[in-house]
């Protein structure tokens, strides 16, 4: 019985020629912008938070309260975290390991140039190889630096390269850098990853960077490792607790900021998410007036039709008949739309993203969004038999005897 | 060729009498024009903010900030030092200089406490307020020796914002462990960055802070008409005071203008494809507009025709159709227009409200008068097609026509 309807619906629309093409185009432009403009946001949001995603999941961040979020870690802090607090994490028995890191701003030289870049420090001992593992991190060229290597550094891959470290000239194993007036070998050169943090920092073991920044006991950020996945929570909340001890702060007001890698994340994510939301609200308007089409088209539709539905009426159409053959063929309408716009709008992304990666210099991947498409095409039906629903009822509550004397 | 009266009231009658979709295809041309104009007058209303600030007392300065990564105060690997600010002042066509200090603050009010820029500069030479020509609202701006004293944005006078209940001249709060006095309340600037700054005098801000390395920024008061050159100039002598060699500076010299212009040039872009997004739906209103002028010529086909044959020139049956779809794209901009008002004016109230007042929306003939100009052409465009079908109807085949 259904099928029969789209039968129907399906002669009417291609009797109509180029009424039913302009509507429909109104809906797939529709369509399309939306489906191009949310999948690019959700390749966007993937690019960034690859650029800020390098811990494995398992790693918990320590920072000192204050204005943070507006740079590096450890700046814009009021009272920073010590070493002493980084040996009382360790302590706890959910930790595995709990290792300091310094994160400084310094003047680089290579090349008779000078650039502002940073460099994060690697603790000595057993705490330095740690880190390599948790951060997965490899050498390319070269090799890591541990314990004694105090006037070497491993730098980050995008920083040997001299299209985009800044210094007009590729950096390679075995180069000198001299950083706050001291030089420094290159040892080694670590992979890509795929992150700024990684990619554009420089490596120095942490005493000759505690020695050209004049720190002797403070820490940026504490890197925690936890025995396992399933003691997240409960590692979080004895750290927590430990610090408001340590630095005297009562609940609720905690001078410092305890983060699991999904928290760190949610503050970016949020923002974009408000974007993509903004954005696909606005594309959302050409839908609304697109569907305005189909009514408007399916009202015209009506009239023209009042004869023959006043024919269907009298061999014995009932009023429901006649509502879901005009219902149908306006979600008809839609559902089409819909289908092509889908392909054109994931065809665009396809090709924003490329471009996205080309700009950045990523490998973001091409996403499907599943819940997108069926969103979408849902969605272009239900808004095709939604504008249809008016003119469907004038039609079904027509007079047969008055629609047959017109 | 022109449009008698006649044909004006044909037309009319014509739209009349499809009210339905008429209504329908002024409904999908004024969503698509509100959006516009909602995203040019907030946007247009940015620029008038920057404007504002640029034409204020900023066009004659020029600021010196050490490089660094993030943002003010937040990286002190390098600094600016009194002797940088003599180097500067000496600098040909600068007329003074100062320096600013800049720190995050623990703020604390009861049981409250927030981080907070803390800014310190010389109440002698008070250039930094002139950049954003913040003036005291309520008690006075700080003077020498006012050790001990505070003054403070405007959001603090206001319950919930900064902390939970409003400050009052005079009240202590407490900066990094030490008590301070309020002194006086700025006037809303309308953005919550600059309504939640703390002022210190630069004396007081060296007690406070021990382990202040130096100037965060230096402000400069220069020859508005020699900017370009006084840059140089300061760049030069502040090479030769940090005993630097060209290309390896560690500092930014900026003046106030290039600033203001790097910002308007992201504004562009972004608010250039806001306004590429809600075209889309004016497009498609256009080809909403279209189809129902098809219709109506396909409905009027054997009138076209009578109208013809008693002598109706082609050119007036294109003007006739022509003018029906510019006359609904008039309709629907000036319902638009005054949509997008309706919407600016409720959006701008709450913006107030949440502190955000900088973003405001602007008003002018220009952008009212742009809108319905855009949707009568839009209309009128999507009419040509149908027009033209319509004025070159075979009058003979059209009085066939069933």
């Amino acid at each position: 019985m259904k099928l029969e309807y789209f039968g129907i619906a399906l002669k009417n629309l291609r009797r109509r020629g180029v009424r039913s093409w302009l509507t429909l185009l109104g809906i797939v432009i529709g369509i399309t912008a939306v489906v191009a403009l949310v999948s690019l946001g959700d390749g966007l949001k993937t690019a960034v938070n690859s650029q800020f995603q390098v811990s494995s999941t398992e790693l918990i961040t320590v920072q000192a309260g204050g204005l943070t979020g507006f740079g590096p870690p450890g700046s814009g802090v009021v009272k920073p975290l010590t070493k002493e607090d980084v040996l009382a994490i360790g302590k706890i028995s959910s930790v595995e390991a709990a290792i300091g890191r310094n994160i400084e701003t310094l003047k680089m030289e290579f090349n008779n140039k000078l650039n502002i870049g940073y460099a994060v420090s690697n603790p000595e001992g057993e705490n330095g190889k740690r880190i390599y593992s948790y951060l997965d991190l490899s050498a390319a060229q070269g090799r890591l630096i541990g314990d004694g290597d105090n006037n070497k550094i491993l730098i980050g891959n995008d920083m040997g390269d001299g299209t985009k470290n800044g210094f007009g000239k590729d950096i390679h194993v075995g180069d000198k850098i001299s950083i706050n007036g001291k030089d420094f070998r290159v040892a080694g050169i670590l992979a890509k990853k795929g992150s700024f943090t990684i990619d554009r920092a420089v490596i120095i073991m942490e005493q000759p960077l505690r020695d050209l920044t004049n720190n002797t006991d403070e820490v940026d950020v504490i890197a925690v490792k936890v025995k396992s996945k399933d003691l997240m929570e409960i590692a979080k909340t004895e750290i927590e607790k430990l610090l408001r001890e340590r630095r005297n702060v009562k609940m609720g007001q905690e001078d410092f900021q305890v983060s699991t890698p999904q928290a760190m994340l949610s503050n970016v994510n949020q923002i974009l998410t408000g974007i993509q939301i903004f954005i696909a609200l606005i594309a959302s308007i050409s839908i609304l007036v697109g569907a305005v089409g189909i009514v408007n088209t399916m009202t015209t539709s009506v009239m023209e039709r009042f004869k023959e539905i006043g024919i269907m009426k009298a061999i014995g159409a009932k009023n429901s008949d006649i509502f879901f053959q005009f219902f149908f063929e306006a979600g008809l309408l839609g559902l089409i739309g819909g289908v092509i716009g889908i392909l054109l709008g994931l065809g665009i992304a396809f090709v924003g993203v490329d471009a996205l990666n080309q700009f950045i210099g990523g490998n973001t991947p091409h996403q499907l969004s599943v819940f997108l498409v069926s969103f979408a095409l849902f969605g272009s039906f239900f808004i095709g038999s939604v504008s249809g629903i008016a003119p469907a009822l004038k039609a079904a509550s027509l007079n047969p005897v008055e629609a047959l004397r017109k | 060729m022109a449009l008698s009266l006649e044909n004006i009231k044909y037309s009319l009658n014509n739209i009349a009498h499809r009210k339905t979709r008429s209504l329908l295809t002024i409904l999908s041309i004024f969503l698509g024009i509100s959006t516009i104009f909602i995203f040019i007058s907030f946007g247009w209303g940015l620029y008038d903010y920057i404007d504002s600030v640029a034409a204020g007392g900023s066009s004659d300065k020029v600021m010196i900030q050490p490089k660094g990564m993030g943002g003010f105060g937040l990286d002190d690997t390098f600094y600016l030092t009194e002797q940088d600010v003599r180097a500067v002042e000496k600098s040909n066509g600068v007329y003074s200089a100062t320096g600013v200090y800049i720190k995050i603050g623990k703020v604390e009010k009861r049981d409250e406490q927030k981080y907070i820029f803390v800014s310190g500069y010389d109440p002698q030479n008070p250039l930094v307020m002139q950049i954003t020509d913040i003036r005291i609202e309520s008690g006075r701006e700080l003077q020498r020796g006012d050790d001990g004293m505070v003054t403070l944005g405007y959001d603090y006078k206001l319950d919930n914002k900064i902390f939970s209940k409003g400050l009052s001249l005079n009240d202590k709060i407490t900066i990094e462990g030490k008590d301070f006095r309020v002194a006086g309340f700025y006037a809303p600037v309308g953005n919550p960055q600059d309504d939640s700054n703390v002022y210190l005098t630069a004396d007081s801000m060296k007690k406070l802070y021990s382990d202040i390395k130096g100037f965060s920024w230096i402000v400069a008061k220069v020859d508005k008409t020699k900017i370009p050159s006084t840059v140089d100039a300061i760049t030069r002598s502040l090479r030769n005071s940090r005993n630097l060699k060209e290309g390896k500076e560690d500092f930014y010299v900026q003046s106030f203008e290039d600033l203001v212009k790097s910002y308007t040039s992201a504004l562009n872009i972004v608010i250039g494809f806001v306004i590429l997004i809600a075209l889309i739906s004016v497009l498609v209103s256009a080809i909403n507009t279209s189809n129902t002028m098809i219709t109506s010529v396909l409905e009027r086909f054997k009138e076209i025709g009578i109208i013809k044959a008693i002598g109706a020139k082609n050119s007036e049956i294109f003007n006739i159709f022509l003018f029906e779809s510019g006359f609904l794209g008039f309709v629907a901009g000036v319902i638009g227009v005054g949509w997008g008002f309706l919407i600016t004016s409720i959006a701008n109230t709450i913006l107030v409200n949440l502190g955000w007042g900088f973003l405001s929306p602007h008003y002018s003939y220009s952008l009212f008068i742009g809108c319905i100009l855009f949707a009568t052409i839009t209309g009128a465009v999507s009419g040509v097609l149908p027009a033209i079908r319509a004025s070159k109807i075979n009058v003979v085949q059209a009085l066939r026509y069933e």
